[in-house]
């Protein structure tokens, strides 16, 4: 049985690990796409 | 030596989370995602013997185009073949196997531009890489059906989501790569292909670790199955061989085959469509296409999700009506030089072509039942590989035929619209013939699915 703790440290880690890469490279497209608006 | 992989080795124990599949899944669809930005090493690849101009023996940018239409062809072909594979033997096997082949097909390319062989970049990246874009794109998306009964949507919605967010991470990554291995004699693509290749094997298969399919008795608490289902929604399952033989089949495949064709075509012409019809500069243009893509991504899992309130068909009525409305709207937009109203219209249209890849296969799972989901959903992406091919050939050649009659630039891209409206309508018709399919084509026993 996992422990809720454990559980909830699993999480963190595994929407973290897909988390960054994608926020950054959101963050890149914002930027580009604001050239729109430029 | 590999018992890991199979499906009972990765039956979820209790206490395990739900909320963890998503990532699983999107460990996967942001890596495969990278597809959308293989344009970023288009023009290096032109220049790898010349360096700062093309050589004569360089590869030409037309020759290079066949890369990417190769993986999306065997997308398509690996999706149809392998999707029984895929369910039966559980997502992790599928995903470690499309790990492999995804970062083989990297590495092959690699060893192709090292030595100026465009065949093996061909094999590599079309053949391998197109099979492990395939594989790996059907292959969480049963198991998130199975895990979010209540939300089916919504879940495939955020993987399929990391699809289009995919080219948000590879584009900048590899041009960073790019740069960081090249010198004045020397162009680094092929080491960026190799570090992408590994960087991508060990995020892949970090989501095949992750992954866990639900125990066979396994409901999300507090949650029961709807007492009267929607007219549309079985509880019941239809076998792979069974559902690509029925209309209803058929109907999901045009709906998917018009919805992409209609936004495929727009996404390739974006930028230059935006500079011919209202002289923007390459800058904005740029800026346009980023847009779109935001707009792409977004679209996937707001549509998706909103389909779980609203239906599956209903969603799709409100993409092919208002995508008509839209693309008949946009030649308008051109006459009153309206740049903000023609961003707003095409920024609708691409969340809804995205709508529309993340919504599918919910409606396989209304239509045909859970059971055999990911392999009918890997059938229809046969779709997808014809609207790759349609949907650019239909705005180029027509573009074209319009210059060559004298039609000014700025007006070339009219009579695309009105035809990209023309296929919306042939989806309308296709969305609304949709009907529930007959009992007696339903599995004998949900169970051990003995029919046919």
């Amino acid at each position: 049985m996992t422990n809720g703790k454990t559980r909830t440290w699993h999480l963190v880690v595994a929407w973290s690990f897909v988390g960054v890469p994608l926020v950054w490279g959101l963050l890149q497209t914002v930027e580009k796409a604001s050239q729109l608006f430029r | 030596m590999f018992s890991f992989l199979a499906k009972e080795r990765s039956v979820a124990g209790p206490g395990f989370s739900r909320w963890m599949v998503p990532p699983a899944a999107l460990c996967i669809h942001l890596c495969i995602g990278q597809a959308y930005a293989l344009s970023v090493f288009n023009l290096p690849m032109t220049r790898l013997l010349g360096i700062t101009e093309p050589h004569s023996d360089d590869w030409k940018l037309t020759e290079i185009g066949w890369i990417f239409s190769i993986a999306i062809f065997f997308l398509g072909l690996s999706a149809a073949l392998f999707g029984r594979w895929v369910e039966e033997g559980g997502p992790r096997r599928a995903m470690f196997t499309a790990a492999v082949a995804w970062s083989a097909g990297f590495l092959v390319s690699a060893v192709g531009v090292l030595l100026h062989q465009l065949w093996l970049v061909y094999l590599g990246y079309g053949v391998l890489g197109g099979i492990g874009l395939g594989l790996g794109y059907i292959s969480p998306v049963s198991t998130l059906i199975k895990w979010f009964p209540d939300r089916p949507g919504m879940a495939t919605g955020m993987a399929i989501m990391g699809f289009g967010g995919g080219a948000f991470i590879a584009s900048p990554l590899s041009v960073w790569l790019i740069e960081v291995f090249s010198t004045d004699e020397h162009l680094g693509v092929a080491e960026a292909f190799v570090a992408l290749g590994v960087i991508y094997l060990l995020f892949m298969l970090a989501g095949a670790a992750i992954v866990r399919v639900p125990a066979a008795t396994w409901k999300p608490n507090g949650w029961t199955s709807p007492a009267q289902p929607k007219r549309l929604v079985t509880s019941a399952s239809v076998h792979v061989d069974v559902a690509w033989r029925t209309p209803q089949f058929w109907c999901i495949w045009v709906v998917l085959c018009m919805n992409v064709t209609a936004g495929i075509g727009v996404l390739g012409q974006a930028s230059a469509m935006s500079q011919e019809m209202f002289r923007l500069s390459e800058s904005a243009a740029a800026g346009f296409v980023g847009v779109l893509s935001l707009a792409n991504m977004g679209g996937r899992f707001l549509w998706a999700s909103l389909s779980d309130i609203i239906g599956r068909k209903n969603t799709y009525l409100c993409f092919f009506t208002l995508g008509i409305l839209l693309y008949a709207l946009v030649p308008y937009t051109e006459s009153i030089g309206s740049v903000t109203l023609f961003v707003a219209c095409f920024a609708l249209i691409m969340s809804m072509y995205g709508g529309g890849f993340a919504t599918i296969p919910a409606y396989l799972r209304d239509v045909f039942g859970t059971r055999y989901v990911g392999a009918i959903h890997g059938r229809l992406l046969t779709a997808w590989s014809v609207a790759g091919i349609l949907g650019p050939v239909l705005v180029n050649y027509l573009r074209q035929y319009q210059i060559d009659h004298g039609i000014p630039k700025a007006q070339a891209y009219n009579a695309t619209m009105y035809l990209m409206a023309g296929l919306l309508v042939i989806g309308l018709i296709a969305n609304a013939l949709v009907r529930a399919v007959d009992e007696r084509l339903h599995l004998v026993s949900d169970t051990t699915g003995t029919n046919p």
